[in-house]
């Protein structure tokens, strides 16, 4: 086991560097500058090449790389180009946010779907089944900035109940009630195409478990249905789900940004792709090597938590 | 599953993000807005409107409130920011203001464009601001200035008393040092080009600062009146001014509203100023709130949680009948316009580019695109030039039969519904940054115009950067384009001299930009520019289009603002005030 996950490390920290390589070479590759050169084409050349050199941007780009890497390896994640701060300044503030916003719409999505999807599952093909369907789709096929502005029109502007945008009062003393009432809209809007996944995905791998011999047996032997469906069933069923959750928790952590634009919450999804449509090149890098990193750790976790729950997962 | 599960992951990563990203598109609005950001930050200005306010109801109302006092009424009131005081004695209430991106308080390199500039006007103090109608240089930090007979020295007296936001006094030190940061080669000072042949900064003694030229400049005092904000010598010395670390998260101005709090990507927080030389401000605290998104800004006005959104024209219909929304234009020192390649052998001909001016349906253009305000633009110097724009010259009118003629002329033919030259078909491509429903517009009506002639028209939609780094490179046949620029023509130099992007190349432009710089007589300057605009007019280097609005859509409850763009409104927050509503 030690050995096991010691080989996955160094594997892990291989797979960093390539990361970090590809990513500094395709941001480079891409066409267009950082914005912060930008400042107008109408400007003398001369100008515009000064502060490209003043960014080190004249120099060759493996150049620039060991730079970027060199202080990586010190803990110096560099400086934003669009806006000075420090980029581990930056991921400090942000990250902390999304995790709370991703982490409040994934166990969202987990608390509604599972039971849904056993609920499902067990009356596949019956008028709730289809019903629960139908809200699925729409769910999964309703774009997220839409769904966002109705919440807000809905109940920001016309009900006034919830603030439309933001993750705190402003010049207010923090407090749990006033973050949740922040929290429900974008977690919910961030939450419902998960959801809708997630109790599609729960229901097959129920229905699939439902047909299998050992439940059958389980039957005959004459266990009661709750024993079978909760030992037996779910157990089984939820394997491929623990997969299929550690795929998704890094895109929903990456992916929040639609969210985060829409009810302006200060995160990390946002942060990564303001850097990349201003090309700010040290924060692009910043927030990669973290979310690399993140998931290549979900990932290994979520072997780990494989094995664990399935005895049939042996090492070789 | 388990080995495998890494592929899995490196597949299913980017596919989703990409899925994401397509579906951000929407959001491109707010990108181009701050893209306006980028270019407004080198060269923006605005508008000779109406209102004037008086600066001696400041001195009256500089109430001796006490100054502990203030930024607990502002924090009280922002709990509940429509219940606010009227009562003008302590300053009171707070008023939002939404941005599109982290703003950073660095005025001299100004990294954060447009969010920055709206930021850095209640923070920092400059010697000279345009004044409250948006248009003259007037006294901030200087009261006043004598220019030396040959044009090349600047002498400013400083506006004694002024303090800095930590209490150490404002003096010729700190001028200096501002101006020596800015002419430092390896800083990535955003103005300095703006001011032109200007050489160095010398103290005279703590309250006078002389400013040298190698050459007489006549813009220099509008130039000194936008944007070019002071910084305290003594917090900022030391640290490197491209990325001054330490400076942005405290900064220290002399403006009307001291750095309070930053959150990244939710909000920066002012408060009043209580020793701002011209009297405290009116509301105690300005709250700059991070939206990025102009749909969520427009809901959040609605729903009375920020005050002033800047909209596109197309946003202008659906708030127009919003009971606590007040919708305003202000003219703005901008001109939208198709750039024309020069180079490229299509538009070589100055009949050519003619022709595409006269096959414009412009009133239409301002019409539906610009919904009804703004004007048809005869060149690049416009109204709220002033002084320098020429009233009585005559836009092209909208002649398809004359455009046809001049083709004619130039030698195209119609063969079969399309305009051919020596076998060659008319064919260009428009290059459009993809997100700003104005630009889109623009694009289609110029497309579907031109297609009638007979030409073959396509649209080449690219994500700002890559649009601007193609801008930059001349690699286009024709965009569609704005400028925002300094109120001054000179300003205007390097888009149709010089090196400019276009490519077009005119001696008699030339030699007028060069006597307009110069000149230090406002009627001599006068004549100049209005020979210039008509030699560009005639030329046609560019298809100039329309002089846009800047529409503002502002909560009811706030008066006080004059009706000018709001980069230069933005200089007089401190008098603004909140009505209870």
């Amino acid at each position: 086991m030690g050995r096991y996950i010691a080989s996955r490390l160094i594997q892990a920290a291989v797979v960093l560097i390539l990361v970090t390589v590809i990513t500094f070479a395709l941001i480079h590759l891409a066409p267009g500058g950082p914005s912060a050169v930008l400042t107008d084409a109408r400007l003398p050349p001369e100008l515009i090449a000064r502060q490209r050199a003043n960014l080190g941007l004249d120099k060759p780009v493996y150049v620039q790389y060991f730079k970027w890497a060199g202080g990586l390896v010190r803990g110096d994640f560099g400086i934003s180009y669009t806006d000075q701060r420090t980029v581990l300044s930056e991921i400090r503030q942000r990250l902390p946010n999304t995790l709370i916003l991703a982490g409040t719409a994934f166990l969202l999505a987990l608390i509604v779907s599972i039971p849904v999807g056993i609920f499902t599952a067990q009356r596949a093909r019956s008028v709730p089944d289809h019903i629960v369907s139908g809200i699925s789709f729409i769910g999964l096929s309703t774009p997220v900035f839409w769904f966002g502005i109705v919440l807000i029109i809905v109940f920001s502007v016309q009900l006034h109940w919830l603030p439309a945008s933001g993750m705190r009062t402003i010049n207010e003393p923090n407090s749990l009630a006033d973050l949740l009432k922040h929290l429900i809209m974008p977690a919910l809007v961030l939450a419902m195409p998960t959801m809708a996944q997630f109790s599609r995905f729960v229901r097959a791998s129920v229905l699939e478990t439902l047909n299998q011999d050992y439940v059958r047996t389980a039957r005959a032997k004459g266990l009661a249905a709750r024993i079978v469906t909760y030992r037996h069933v779910l157990r089984n069923a939820l394997m491929p789900v623990v997969t299929i959750i550690g795929l998704t928790l890094p895109v929903v952590v990456t992916g929040a940004a639609i969210t985060e634009s829409v009810f302006g919450w200060p995160g990390m999804g946002r942060l990564a792709v303001d850097a990349a449509f201003t090309r700010d090149y040290p924060v692009i890098m910043g927030v990669t090597v973290l979310v690399a990193a993140a998931v290549i750790l979900i990932n290994l976790l979520t072997d780990l938590l494989y094995m664990a729950i399935d005895p049939r997962v042996r090492l070789r | 599953m388990a080995s495998s599960s890494w592929e899995a992951m490196s597949a299913a990563v980017p596919s989703s993000l990409d899925d994401r990203l397509s579906r951000r598109r929407f959001l491109r609005t707010a990108a181009a807005v701050g893209a306006a950001g980028v270019l407004g930050a080198l060269l923006d200005a605005c508008g000779s409107s109406s209102s004037t306010t008086a600066p001696a109801t400041s001195a009256a109302t500089k109430a001796p409130a006490a100054a502990s006092t203030a930024p607990a009424t502002g924090a009280a009131s922002a709990a509940a920011p429509s219940t606010v005081a009227s009562n003008a004695a302590a300053p009171s209430g707070t008023v939002t203001i939404p941005l599109i991106s982290n703003p950073t308080p660095n005025p001299i390199v100004l990294p954060g464009g447009l969010s920055s500039i709206l930021l850095d006007k209640n923070l920092f103090g400059q010697l000279v601001r345009p004044d409250a109608g948006g248009g003259t240089p007037v006294p901030d930090l200087a009261t006043k200035w004598d220019i030396s007979p040959d044009g090349k020295t600047y002498t400013f007296s400083l506006r004694p008393g002024v303090k800095w936001h930590n209490g150490d006094p404002f003096t010729a030190d700190d001028v200096k040092f501002t101006f020596d940061l800015m002419l430092d080669k390896k800083s990535n000072a955003a103005f300095i080009n703006n001011l032109g042949p200007f050489t160095s900064a010398d103290v005279v003694d703590p309250m006078t600062v002389k400013l040298n030229l190698s050459a007489p400049y006549a813009p220099m005092l509008t130039m000194l009146a936008y944007n070019v904000m002071m910084l305290p010598k003594k917090v900022l010395q030391g640290e490197d001014i491209n990325k001054p670390v330490n400076f942005i998260q405290n900064p220290i101005g002399t403006g009307p509203y001291k750095w309070k709090e930053f959150v990244s990507g939710d909000h920066v927080t002012l408060v009043a100023n209580m020793d701002y030389w011209d009297g405290p401000p009116k509301i105690g605290t300005v709250v700059y709130k991070i939206l990025p998104d102009l749909n969520t800004q427009v809901a959040q006005l609605r729903a009375g949680q920020v005050d002033i959104v800047m909209l596109e024209p197309s946003q202008v219909d659906a708030l127009q009948n919003v009971p606590n929304v007040v919708i305003n234009a202000a003219s703005q020192t901008n001109y939208q316009y198709l750039a024309m390649n020069n180079s490229n052998p299509l538009f070589a001909d100055k009949l050519v580019r003619q022709a595409l001016a006269y096959a414009l349906d412009r009133p239409t253009m301002v019409k539906s695109i610009l919904r009804g305000k703004g004007t048809i633009a005869n060149g690049p110097i416009s109204p709220p030039m002033g002084w320098a724009y020429p009233q009585d010259q005559q836009p092209f009118p909208y002649d398809t039969k004359k455009a046809q003629d001049l083709l004619t002329q130039a030698g195209w033919q119609l063969q079969g519904g399309k305009l051919m030259k020596g076998g060659q078909p008319f064919k260009f491509a428009i290059l459009l940054d993809v997100g700003n429903p104005t630009r889109k517009d623009f694009a289609l009506v110029a497309q579907q115009t031109y297609q009638k002639l007979g030409m073959d028209v396509s649209i080449d939609s690219q994500e700002f950067n890559i649009w601007y780094d193609r801008t930059g490179k001349s690699d286009y046949d024709m965009f569609v384009s704005y400028w925002i620029t300094p109120p001054d023509p000179n300003a205007l130099v390097n888009g149709y001299s010089a090196s400019n992007s276009d490519k077009y190349k005119s001696q008699t432009v030339d030699d007028l930009f060069a006597q307009g710089k110069v000149s230090t007589s406002q009627a001599d300057r006068k004549a100049i520019y209005a020979k210039l605009q008509q030699a560009i007019y005639d030329d046609q280097p560019d298809v100039f289009m329309t002089y846009p609005p800047e529409y503002r859509a502002f909560s009811k409850r706030l008066q006080g603002y004059a009706s000018i763009g709001i980069r230069d409104a933005l200089y007089y927050t401190y008098k603004w005030t909140l009505s209870a509503s």
